[in-house]
């Protein structure tokens, strides 16, 4: 995808979040890694490239705490958290990420600010 | 409580891969100790396995075990690819496996559920078996051992289970299966062999 379709895509309205998510994370990836709480590096780009894009899904949107960094001022002022899974090695893995785009005069790219295995917590009667 | 990151400083980050340590200088997070992975940290981390992989080729080196009888399979079908080693062969079913099918829910799905687990059962369990070095170029060796990480198993052992799935189907007479090999992986190995 070329530098201008990127640009549109990221600023559109109507096309899907992961479709956005995909095409940015694989152009230029920022990824803050901590091992071993979260996953690698490695893992993220599998898991970016792995993204079906056609699905439809809103994740949660808050306001970006952060403005420091390399995209701090210029990254985009919200913050995605996501909660996915997908296939490593035949194994269903859930997983959950955050991170934003960047930036808001040259959409081109994702920092992800975590991303790890999703643990979902078991309801206690 | 999640750390965004907000406090960092520019210093040497360890990171730390076939009991060698990679180490330079990028944005640490002074609250968690995160350290960041972008675009120029990925140039010379790859150049420092380059490096690595001309000085250490054993660290490249996944060495399992197979069946002989699985082997065997292996050598009849190379016989249309002259001069192509059974190693080659395992490393670009890997390689497929690895880019191709795990990168597809729908492939890989159709994988699982259509394995033939007589055929996939007698190769695991064949008690003759012969070791063999299957080496990986850094970028698939990297890969490798994230994947057998998160899933908590040996290299070694991953290529294993790749190649006797993929072998599986190879093998296979069943009708749905060839088809998914004719279909999905078939044009992926003989570009692979044809290359190598």
């Amino acid at each position: 995808m070329n530098k201008i379709d990127l640009k549109n895509l990221i600023d559109s309205k109507t096309e899907h979040f992961l479709k956005k998510l995909k095409h940015a994370g694989l152009n230029e990836l920022e990824y803050w890694e901590k091992r071993p709480e979260n996953l690698s590096r490695e893992l993220l780009v599998k898991y970016i490239k792995s993204i079906n894009e056609s699905k439809d899904y809103f994740p949660e949107m808050s306001v970006r705490e952060s403005d420091g960094g390399r995209y701090g001022e210029t990254g985009f002022n919200w913050v995605f958290k996501l909660r996915d899974s997908f296939l490593i090695a035949g194994r269903r893995t859930e997983i959950y990420l955050k991170g934003f785009f960047f930036e808001v005069d040259d959409p081109r790219g994702i920092e992800v600010q975590s991303f790890k295995k999703s643990i979902k917590l078991k309801s206690v009667k | 409580m999640e750390c965004s990151h907000k406090s960092f400083s520019n210093k040497k980050a360890t990171k730390e891969i076939f009991d060698l340590k990679f180490e330079t200088k990028t944005s640490v997070c002074n609250d968690c100790g995160a350290y960041l992975r972008d675009d120029e940290y990925e140039k010379k981390y790859l150049s420092w396995l380059e490096q690595v992989y001309k000085d250490r080729r054993d660290k490249f080196q996944t060495q399992c075990h197979f069946s002989k009888k699985l082997i065997k399979c292996a050598e009849n079908y190379l016989e249309d690819y002259p001069g192509i080693s059974s190693t080659v062969f395992m490393r670009a079913l890997v390689t497929i496996y690895l880019n191709i099918i795990d990168m597809d829910e729908v492939k890989s799905e159709q994988l699982e559920s259509l394995l033939d687990a007589e055929i996939y059962e007698s190769f695991q369990n064949d008690k003759d078996r012969k070791k063999i070095n299957i080496q990986f170029k850094p970028n698939m060796m990297i890969d490798l051992i994230a994947v057998s990480e998160v899933i908590d198993m040996r290299p070694a052992a991953l290529v294993e289970e790749i190649v006797l799935k993929l072998m599986t189907v190879i093998t296979s007479q069943d009708q749905k299966l060839r088809s998914f090999w004719e279909s999905e992986i078939k044009s992926y190995l003989d570009m692979f062999l044809k290359a190598a």
